[in-house]
């Protein structure tokens, strides 16, 4: 049992089932922690204590933090690379974050809030450094966005599982600042075509996206937590666009941003790389 | 509304009127026009000529952005069989990661067959790699890297001395594979 400083134990240095609590000889599973405040609050609770009836026995008290149901197991299917959304399991229309997808490059950052800063130069008037505490000064907006990794579908077997198939997919409600707010503080010269969003991840991974998409509909985002309750995933703000793949929403900390006028062309226009027969699929038709 | 306007007085008694407008003329959707073009908040702090470099290592496909320094494939073989031949294999093809030298028509992609800029490999191995410790080689290595990789997919000669100069100048046969995006359908599909 871990009990906070000020924190004083139910029963010292000893873990208290709810069951032991309640005089039953069953093995420690909850956790109580006496409060400052002088309740007792939930840390856990396993499924064979919940195995009984709830209307013969107490509840658990409130917690700090919700745990999810013993009954409830979803789970994210993870490769080397990327982890998949268990589809199959959900309802509605918005991903728990702690199930929503991952796509890393090289593993998850450890990105302390505190350092994180988004830098902003390039073909504009004012290069800015931005904390994070700054970005949350900014006007918010808030919105709920579908994400899709580039590299989602799966086929060839029928027994796969939509998780298996398509699990590069989540939808959250996204809350950040406008990059066109952004943009307007930075001045950005008017011959900038692309910008480019660079991630403090330890592949810096970068993704040029075109400045017009930037000035429609693109935020720089820092809630919800990407991974919601995982510890590793420390706090970041990237960069979200409607109509761009999941590969445009630099997922660690867009820590840089950099206006070029391209990076993939000199003449700023968009290319496509064509081998053989071009797909028709549509879940691959936004391309850049 | 009371509320606002109770904020309104109170960041224009702090002396903060710019925040004052930013209540009123907030967009209610952010694909509905833009606040008035003229709302400046100044938030942040100005980005000193020394962050920037610090943080600026992208470089560009003219190669505008590349270092000092110098490599040849030949210090770039020892090079990759120390650092890299464990995740790539024994000459670049061998894996078990991903296959590196491909120069040929095939399906299989590498660099030889892929990539249509000599200098992305330059800002991708100083970006990432070596996996395990990426960012951990000198400018000079990533040249002799970078050099050893295109002698190994047949784009320069042993004896290449690559450098900020050299390495713009290396073509890449498959940027003739990439064509301007013709789909039609409007923003939506492209």
């Amino acid at each position: 049992m871990k009990v906070l400083p000020g924190e004083k134990p139910v029963v010292l240095e000893q873990k208290v089932s709810r069951r032991s609590l309640l005089g039953g000889a069953a093995t420690a599973a909850i956790v109580l922690a006496q409060a400052p405040f002088g309740k007792a609050v939930q840390a856990a609770l396993s499924e064979k204590e919940w195995k009984t009836d709830p209307t013969k026995v107490p509840g658990v008290p409130p917690g700090t933090v919700g745990t999810r149901s013993p009954f409830e197991k979803p789970v994210k299917k993870p490769s080397d690379i990327s982890s998949r959304t268990p589809l199959q399991n959900l309802y509605g229309t918005i991903t728990p974050s702690d199930l929503h997808f991952e796509r890393n490059h090289n593993g998850v950052p450890a990105i302390d809030p505190a350092q994180h800063e988004l830098l902003i130069h390039g073909l504009v008037e004012k290069p800015l450094v931005l904390t994070l505490a700054d970005l949350k000064r900014y006007p918010s907006v808030t919105r709920i966005c579908f994400l899709e990794c580039s590299g989602n579908f799966r086929s060839g077997n029928p027994k796969l599982s939509p998780q298996d198939i398509c699990g590069l997919t989540s939808q959250s409600e996204w809350t950040g600042v406008m990059l066109s707010t952004l943009f307007r503080e930075v001045g950005v010269k008017p011959q900038a075509q692309w910008f480019l969003a660079e991630g403090s991840d330890a592949a810096k991974m970068t993704r040029s996206i075109p400045l017009a998409k930037g000035w429609s509909d693109a935020m720089i985002v820092y809630a919800p937590k990407r991974r919601g309750h995982s510890p590793r995933a420390g706090i970041s703000v990237s960069v979200v666009s409607a109509g761009l793949r999941g590969k445009h929403e630099c997922q660690m900390a867009s820590a840089t941003g950099t206006f070029r006028r391209t990076l993939y062309d000199p003449r700023g226009n968009v290319q496509v790389y064509r081998t053989g027969e071009r797909r028709q699929d549509p879940l691959f038709q936004f391309r850049h | 509304m009371s509320l606002i306007v109770k904020k309104g007085l109170l960041w224009a008694g702090l002396g903060l009127g710019a925040w004052a407008s930013l209540s009123f003329s907030q967009p209610r959707s952010p694909t509905v026009g833009r606040m008035s073009a003229d709302t400046i908040y100044g938030l942040g702090r100005p980005a000193t000529a020394e962050r920037i470099k610090a943080w600026d290592s992208a470089i560009r496909p003219d190669g505008k952005g590349l270092p000092l320094g110098s490599g040849t494939a030949v210090k770039g073989a020892v090079l990759y069989a120390e650092r890299c031949s464990a995740c790539h294999g024994k000459t670049g093809v061998e894996g078990p990661n991903d296959r590196l030298v491909v120069s040929d028509t095939s399906k299989t992609k590498g660099i030889g067959n892929y990539w249509p800029y000599a200098t992305t490999l330059f800002d991708y191995i100083r970006r990432a790699m070596p996996f395990n410790a990426p960012g951990s080689l000198t400018d000079a290595e990533v040249y002799s890297l970078t050099a050893f990789l295109l002698e190994k997919n047949q784009r320069i000669q042993p004896g290449f001395v690559l450098d900020a100069q050299t390495l713009p100048r290396v073509a890449m046969p498959a940027k003739a594979n990439y064509i301007l995006d013709d789909r039609s359908g409007g923003p939506i599909i492209r």
